[in-house]
């Protein structure tokens, strides 16, 4: 009941200065369903005792008929959504056709500016060019991906920890796997595709590499070379099956104490760890930001945006509602109620959250450092041919130095295409 | 005379009248087959021949590109062979062992109403829900399949993950869920053989492997041959157990057409070139089912 007041409290003080047109309003959103789908649902019953006037109706669709269905309504040109969230990486493909608004003249007809609390790393994939260009979407989600470890079993076998550099996490995976019956030293997502491909590149990116360097393919060089040296020496210290991991299997091993070290979790994932109803490795398992190598520790960003359709027509009404929960306090109640990660700076450093999730110091260290994945509209497919080679490489298909040229030959030719 | 001839044209008027009952019957059908079927096709023929960038809304004639590009494509070619392989061995697979069930759940034995719906329930769940079974059985360290094969003294298998293996255990996944599709078939086609066939041989002398072999399965030809068109068209199709299981992995060895088509046409957009890829997996499973069918059609009428 508390709660449930302090929430209409809260609503009734976040009020936006945005003149509106008179009379019921209804938006429609389109957004991810899960956890993304409590949050925004629950911005928007609050948001409803401030503008009651306003109705929202939420479609929450999983993340590949997400994309499908943004692609088929923007491109169409169809004006069914005023609202849309977007993974970052999608930005690459819409911004550049003009398929979303921008937002500067709606923040000059609202009379607000965008707000300096956001986190920069992860405001700037909301614009096009990037990272300087037009701001199209902001940030709601600020999604990372941190690097978790077994504080009990590092200790136990005598091992500094955090890792420094990803030599020490081979050294690590080695050592406990070989002491520790049942435990492998690493988990991590090796399915061909996405999968694969996210795994990979903190470790690329930590020996100063890229997949695209200069515009053209940085496949061919010596740092990915190391990196794929570093990624085939952990899946010796990985379970058998990680050529087909995909999340939810990454996270069983993780939660079951089958695993010493995993390349990634995300924040949607972390309350699972100290949740004794599903989690046999409480308090055990340390969060930061990934190791560097040569260069310093490059997380990747996976920011969740929120645009509006360049085709709606009630654009003044969907960036009020914008405003709204990008605010700092209805991002808080989103983190508080429903875990869902602030893209505000000012949110990670505060102490009632940190009480609530011990791991937000890291998490903003994550996002500040964070590296976002290459802006081209040809990312998904270069994400699939890269993913294949490497899955190729994890399973013995392929040489490393097959898989390198191989690589490099599919990338080179998809940049000519795009050209 | 007169009243013969009245009755003839009743008759005739008759008839015509029911013929245009039929057509006007079989008009919404028809109409649908047109929009829901012959359009797309046609249609898809259309944007095979142009580039179709749909993100970018660029729409420009290419002729025949697409269905070159596509024919020198190394992985288009895996996928074609991928899966015709799934194919062959899956029905192969689904219609021996079918058959074998059908011929044990057509004798009488004790539990075999309880046992029949027990066996027919794989085809009845969701395929994300099998896909999701299997995956826990094909796990490589926690998995009952390689639990089964240390207890007998055998190593673990890498089912999913292994190049030599991968699109084995999805043969097998399907054959697991579709075999009893082909058991129920089968078995229907068996119980619509009269018992006095059976008799006058038993009178005869003949051995039950005789009555198998001389009497069963020649009438049940007929059913068989059909439910391995079924299958084979089925299987062509196959998408959900290769994108939930292996996502084409390892490397490509499971890719398959649908899985290409899908990431052509709802990954990437490029819709002319993944309508041209569609084109030529339709003809494909066309030219396969109308030689078959034919085939089949000749020796029922022989």
């Amino acid at each position: 009941m508390r709660t449930r007041i302090a929430l209409i409290a809260l609503a009734l003080m976040v009020m936006s200065g945005t003149t509106l047109a008179e009379g019921p309003v209804r938006l429609v959103f389109m957004g991810r369903d899960g956890v993304y789908e409590s949050a925004m649902r629950l911005a928007i019953s609050l948001y409803k005792m401030v503008k009651p006037e306003v109705t929202i109706e939420y479609v929450g669709l999983p993340w590949a008929g997400l994309r499908e269905k943004i692609v088929i309504e923007l491109a169409e040109g169809r004006g069914t959504f005023d609202l849309i969230l977007l993974d970052d990486p999608w930005t690459a493909e819409f911004l550049p056709a003009g398929l979303l608004e921008p937002l500067d003249g709606l923040f000059a007809a609202a009379g607000q500016e965008l707000s300096s609390d956001f986190v920069p790393s992860a405001v700037a994939l909301g614009r096009w060019p990037y990272p300087q260009g037009t701001q199209y979407a902001l940030p709601v989600v600020g999604n990372v991906q941190l690097f978790a470890y077994r504080v009990d079993l590092f200790e136990k076998h005598g091992l500094s920890h955090p890792p420094a550099t990803w030599a020490d996490v081979v050294e690590a995976a080695q050592v406990i796997q070989a002491r520790e019956p049942g435990v492998f030293g690493n988990v991590f997502r090796g399915a061909p595709g996405n999968d694969i491909v996210t795994s990979f590149l903190p470790i690329l990116w930590a020996h100063g590499g890229d997949v695209i360097v200069d515009g053209k393919s940085g496949v061919d060089s010596a740092e990915f070379r190391a990196a794929l040296s570093v990624f085939l020496a952990l899946a010796r210290f990985a379970p058998g099956d990680v050529g087909v991991y995909k999340a939810a299997r990454l996270r069983e091993v993780l939660l079951a104490g089958n695993a010493a070290m995993a390349l990634e979790v995300w924040p949607a994932w972390i309350p699972e760890l100290d949740d004794p109803k599903v989690s046999l490795v409480v308090q055990k398992v340390q969060l930061f930001p990934h190791p560097g190598q040569v260069a310093k520790s490059a997380p990747m960003l996976g920011i969740w945006l929120l645009g509006i359709p360049a085709t709606s027509t009630k654009k003044a009404e969907a960036f009020d509602f914008l405003l709204y929960v990008t605010s700092p306090e209805i991002q808080k109640v989103m983190a508080l109620h429903v875990g869902n990660p602030p893209t505000l700076t000012s949110l990670y450093r505060d102490p009632e959250l940190i009480a609530r999730y011990r791991w937000y110091p890291a998490q903003l260290e994550a996002l500040l450092t964070g590296v976002a994945r290459p802006r081209t509209a040809a990312w998904s497919r270069m994400e699939d041919m890269l993913g294949g080679f490497l899955n190729e490489a994890l399973t013995g298909i392929r040489s490393p130095e097959d898989t390198v040229r191989a690589a490099h030959d599919a990338i080179t030719r998809i940049l000519a295409e795009e050209r | 005379m007169n009243k013969t001839r009245t009755r003839d044209l009743i008759a005739r008027t008759q008839i015509g009248f029911e013929r245009r009952i039929h057509l006007w019957l079989l008009l919404p059908a028809a109409l649908l087959f047109l929009l829901l079927t012959v359009f797309p096709i046609i249609y898809n023929g259309y944007i095979s021949l142009y580039h179709f960038a749909f993100i970018r809304r660029v729409f420009s004639f290419v002729g025949m590109r697409n269905y070159s590009v596509l024919l020198q494509d190394r992985l288009f070619i895996t996928s074609i062979l991928n899966t015709l392989q799934f194919v062959l061995l899956a029905t192969a697979g689904e219609v021996v062992l079918g058959t074998a069930l059908a011929l044990l759940f057509n004798v009488r034995f004790r539990g075999r109403r309880a046992l029949l719906p027990m066996t027919v329930l794989p085809m009845m769940l969701p395929t994300t829900v099998v896909c999701a079974v299997w995956v826990i059985l094909y796990d490589h360290d926690f998995g009952f399949m390689n639990q089964v094969l240390k207890a007998v003294g055998l190593g673990p298998i890498r089912w999913l993950s292994d190049p030599r293996f991968a699109l084995g255990s999805l043969v097998l996944v399907d054959i697991w869920q579709w075999t009893p599709f082909v058991l129920l078939v089968l078995l229907a086609g068996l119980q619509s053989i009269p018992d006095y066939l059976y008799e006058a041989a038993q009178i005869d002398g003949a051995t039950p492997l005789q009555m198998i072999r001389h009497i069963t399965l020649p009438i049940l030809s007929f059913h068989i041959r059909f439910v391995i068109l079924l299958r084979l068209i089925d299987t062509f199709r196959i998408f959900d157990k290769v994108y939930t299981m292996t996502g084409g992995g390892p490397g490509y060895t499971t890719e398959t057409i649908s899985l290409y088509i899908f990431r052509e046409g709802f990954r990437y957009f490029n819709l002319g070139y993944a309508a041209a890829a569609s084109i030529v997996m339709l003809l494909l499973v066309l030219s396969l089912s109308i030689l078959y069918a034919r085939r089949m059609w000749r020796e029922i009428r022989a």
